[in-house]
């Protein structure tokens, strides 16, 4: 299998469970290093993304959601994130690929949005012409061509006068219309993979459905799968097929959105869920969860959960928690998971 | 905060600094002579001869002696003129950035005419309006190096006036001077110290050059910069009396500025990357 | 015991705000309408939700009211007592009665302070002994459900959900009529925004706290505001119970905004 961009299905179809995943993790565990130690902060997850589907990993702060976004795209170097454990991009290995072939894939065929796309923007440089950089690096096609390719990547994220933004500086578009013109930017090269780490974070909530639907719509148009990494359950649960629940650097439980969301079995999913804000009778509360996120410095054996976790008692202290199949698409990281 | 001592720029910095200061401070310990004992009979000696360490000058007063008392009149005036353009500039530069307004706006005008004056003139300026002595000396030294401190501290109170802890404090009541002592001026003090470090060793240098012009201190008292200039004419017949004070400016300065690298590197903030 | 007065009516209005800018010597300054004309009333011991979009103009009414910006026009009382209004000067700050939360809780404490210090900064302020001081800083950690022991660390041995109990702290030690809380609870993680969003309900049930809460967040606003008032542009285009806005919105704005809130 080649890793150029044609290999994926030319009819946009979203493809089965038994097609080779788009991305599969394989025991991905993380470790950083802070002067001399090495501290992991992501442990043995495994998730695998189908062809065109939609996997989200919501977590909270220091789950390790974020790593593992810059993992698939080895944005950091080797010396400040190690990574263990497999990562194949359609049955690649991305873990011992050269950094000269990694970088034909950043921005071809996987490619990343970010939560704050000013970043992501050169200020310096018209939106148009950052665009046509990623083409100019990714793909073969003369000048004539990368101006309508960026009229038809204009168009696709919903800009109405595509000429007109593709003259504009980033400072000059809004929040959601930098957004956008990230989306625009990340799709220049048909990617098959897209990577949106908490894209719609820092927007309005009426910008954010606007962006969501406009990655909806073009995964459907070009059978795009989407990594979104997020902590807003409700958007999930809107949005994904699939979900991953991190918490500590450890995948809690996995399977389709209407099992993980719908039903979930990890007291951490339900706890989570439960803290979801909304509407109450008078003198009700909501119990959210006691405690604080722990810091990857304190991370003790066993489940990582236990001390803020209701049904916690000593086995969840001392033995390696076993992954339960609930289902043969569901599993859930616990002692006692429940229905 | 941590410090790193074993940093070899800290340790070459302060071992350096150190022996300069122990030089100004005990050096009278060490030689017999005085720095203005004139002896003819002894004149040019070299070093390492007739119990003078470092040789003598054309009059036969001993260098060692002179090096002595010029390294105090340098460490003092540069000392003096860093601590009054530091407290001068960090409480112009904070006020400006914390205030705005007219207060800004004219304090920015003043720094950009000041700005605009070659360091070394306004300082010749000065001096030979008002005369020479050690107080002018500091004072056309600190005229201008205020400066740095006071757009260093206008840049971050900036920052900091907008911080909720700030805006916290005006909301409990805290006026300019609470404000000002309790959380500007604080958090001030990195930056000031590291700007102070690298200003002493240019200041030393600038005194150095305002002496060897003869425009100094006044001659009857022996500096590093006066001692250059009179030894400039013998160079080729005595090198000791000119190379062993730029010896001691170039030890002095090279150590401030090693030390004011690795405050810099201390207060890094990139030091302590933060992934997690 | 620290207690508010459970009496006061903050009502505000005709509020407006305009912030020039200055685009240089020749070009004409900018403007910004913040608030074009702003009111409403709160009774006591109720939570009142201001909700909009960024750039709505919530956040400048926020600081209007605690007075870190002063308002162009319009007027302000607090249980009959006059604190901004046409004819006279402006009550500063820290005799409004009114303390404020901020948004980042990394930002809200000075790291140089230890968070007893932080906490009865106020007090020391208006000039309290140290020894009252510090029992009023014990007395405000426990009704935040912080140990009295936090008094002597540094904000950094906190996360953020501890920091921003203590930032409530900090405002309650004043013994405010009114808590204005802006965005509070949005940069913590949602395990620990329930457990704010809680306290703040039991602070009103235990000593009658009258708060205002700023957020962006609908979600919230349902779970924890009795009534609600939504901006949009600078002025408040809806107002009333919470259930009643959220169910039957009468705004075309406040339509689109809720229909565009994800649900669970």
């Amino acid at each position: 299998m080649t890793l150029s961009s044609d290999t994926r299905p030319a009819d946009g179809t979203i493809a089965g469970q038994n097609a080779a995943p788009v991305l599969s993790a394989r025991n991905l565990s993380l470790y950083i290093r802070e002067g001399r130690n090495r501290i992991r902060i992501v442990s043995d997850v495994s998730f695998e993304i189908a062809a065109g589907e939609f996997f989200a990993l919501v977590g909270e702060s220091g789950s390790g959601k974020t790593m593992i976004a810059r993992s698939i795209m080895r944005l950091l170097p080797a010396s400040m994130l190690e990574i263990e454990g497999d990562l194949e991009f359609c049955g690649k290995s991305l873990t011992s690929l050269p950094e000269n072939r990694m970088r034909a894939l950043r921005g071809g065929a996987i490619s990343m949005i970010f939560q704050e796309p000013m970043t992501s923007l050169d200020p310096l440089m018209p939106v148009g012409r950052q665009i046509e950089e990623t083409l100019e690096l990714h793909s073969d096609l003369n000048r004539r061509q990368r101006a309508e390719r960026i009229e038809t990547l204009l168009t696709d994220v919903r800009f109405a006068e595509p000429a007109k933004v593709a003259a504009m500086f980033p400072h000059e578009l809004s929040g959601g219309m930098r957004q956008r013109a990230m989306i625009a930017m990340a799709l220049a090269n048909n990617p098959q993979l897209l990577i949106a780490d908490e894209p719609t974070t820092a927007l309005d909530v009426t910008i954010q459905r606007e962006v969501m639907e406009i990655i909806q719509r073009l995964r459907r148009k070009y059978g795009l799968s989407v990594l979104f990494i997020s902590h807003d359950l409700s958007l999930v649960h809107q949005y994904a097929e699939r979900v991953g629940v991190l918490y500590g650097g450890v995948l809690m439980e996995a399977g389709p959105e209407r099992d993980v969301i719908g039903r979930s079995a990890h007291p951490y999913t339900q706890a989570l869920l439960n803290c979801a804000p909304g509407r109450r009778v008078a003198g009700e509360r909501r119990r959210g969860i006691g405690g604080t996120v722990p810091s990857p410095r304190d991370w003790a054996p066993g489940c990582r959960f236990r001390d803020r976790c209701e049904r916690a008692d000593a086995a969840c202290a001392n033995s390696e928690i076993p992954v339960k199949d609930l289902s043969p698409e569901w599993r859930a990281k616990c002692l006692r998971p429940t229905e | 905060m941590k410090f790193d001592f074993l940093n070899l720029k800290f340790i070459i910095g302060a071992f350096l600094l150190g022996f300069v200061l122990f030089l100004a401070l005990f050096g009278n310990l060490i030689t017999p002579f005085t720095a203005n004992k004139q002896s003819l009979m002894d004149s040019l000696l070299p070093p390492l001869s007739g119990g003078h360490i470092l040789g003598t000058d054309h009059l036969g007063r001993d260098i060692l002696a002179r090096m002595i008392s010029g390294a105090r009149v340098s460490l003092a005036i540069a000392a003096s003129v860093v601590v009054i353009s530091g407290v001068v500039g960090v409480i112009v530069g904070a006020l400006s950035g914390y205030l705005r307004g007219t207060w800004d706006l004219v304090t920015q005008k003043i720094v950009e005419s000041f700005w605009a004056f070659p360091p070394i003139l306004l300082a010749i300026a000065i001096l030979a309006f008002f005369g020479q002595s050690l107080t002018n000396v500091i004072l056309a030294l600190t005229i201008q190096r205020w400066i740095p401190y006071s757009r260093m501290s206008r840049a971050q109170a900036m920052v900091l006036r907008s911080l909720a802890y700030v805006e916290s404090s005006r909301v409990m009541g805290g006026g300019l001077a609470w404000v000002m002592r309790r959380h500007i001026l604080p958090n001030l003090m990195a930056s000031a110290i590291i700007v102070g470090t690298f200003s002493m060793a240019t200041a030393i240098l600038a005194e150095a050059s305002l002496s060897f012009l003869g425009l100094g201190v006044p001659p009857q008292i022996a500096t590093w910069g006066g001692m250059l200039a009179e030894g400039r004419s013998y160079i080729t017949r005595a090198w000791w009396l000119a190379v062993m004070p730029g010896v001691g400016i170039f030890i002095t300065v090279l150590s401030l500025n090693l030390l004011g690298d690795w405050l810099r590197d201390q207060y890094d903030p990139k030091k302590t990357l933060n992934l997690i | 015991m620290i207690q508010t007065s459970q009496t006061a009516t903050m009502s505000a209005r005709d509020v407006c705000k305009t912030f020039h800018r200055s685009n240089g010597w020749f070009a004409k300054p900018s403007e910004t309408r913040a608030l074009q004309g702003v009111s409403f009333d709160v009774e006591p011991k109720e939570i009142f939700g201001i909700v909009g979009e960024s750039g709505c103009g919530k956040s400048t009414l926020a600081r209007v009211l605690v007075g870190l910006e002063n308002q162009d026009s319009g007027s302000l009382s607090l249980g009959g007592r006059k604190l901004f209004g046409p004819g006279m000067a402006d009550v500063p700050p820290v005799k409004r009665g009114i303390q404020m939360v901020f948004q980042d809780p990394y930002a809200s404490l000075n790291p140089r302070m230890q968070v007893g210090e932080a906490i009865a900064e106020g007090l020391a302020i208006s000039g309290m002994a140290r020894s009252e001081r510090e029992d009023r800083v014990a007395e405000t950690l426990s009704l935040v459900g912080l140990s009295p022991d936090a008094a002597q660390k540094h904000p950094f041995q906190f996360s953020g959900g501890q920091r921003q109990r203590i930032c409530i702290a900090r405002a309650l030690v004043m013994e405010p009529e009114f808590l204005v809380a802006d965005e509070a609870v949005s940069a913590l993680d949602i395990s620990v925004q329930m457990q704010i969003l809680n306290m703040l309900l039991d602070l009103r049930d235990r000593i009658g706290l009258s708060i205002i809460f700023i957020t962006h967040d609908i979600s919230v606003v349902e779970y924890l505001c009795d009534t609600v008032m939504v901006m949009y542009g600078g002025k408040a285009v809806e107002r009333g119970k919470t259930a009643d806005v959220l169910d039957n919105p009468q705004d075309s704005y406040t339509q689109t905004l809720i229909s565009s809130v994800p649900r669970l």
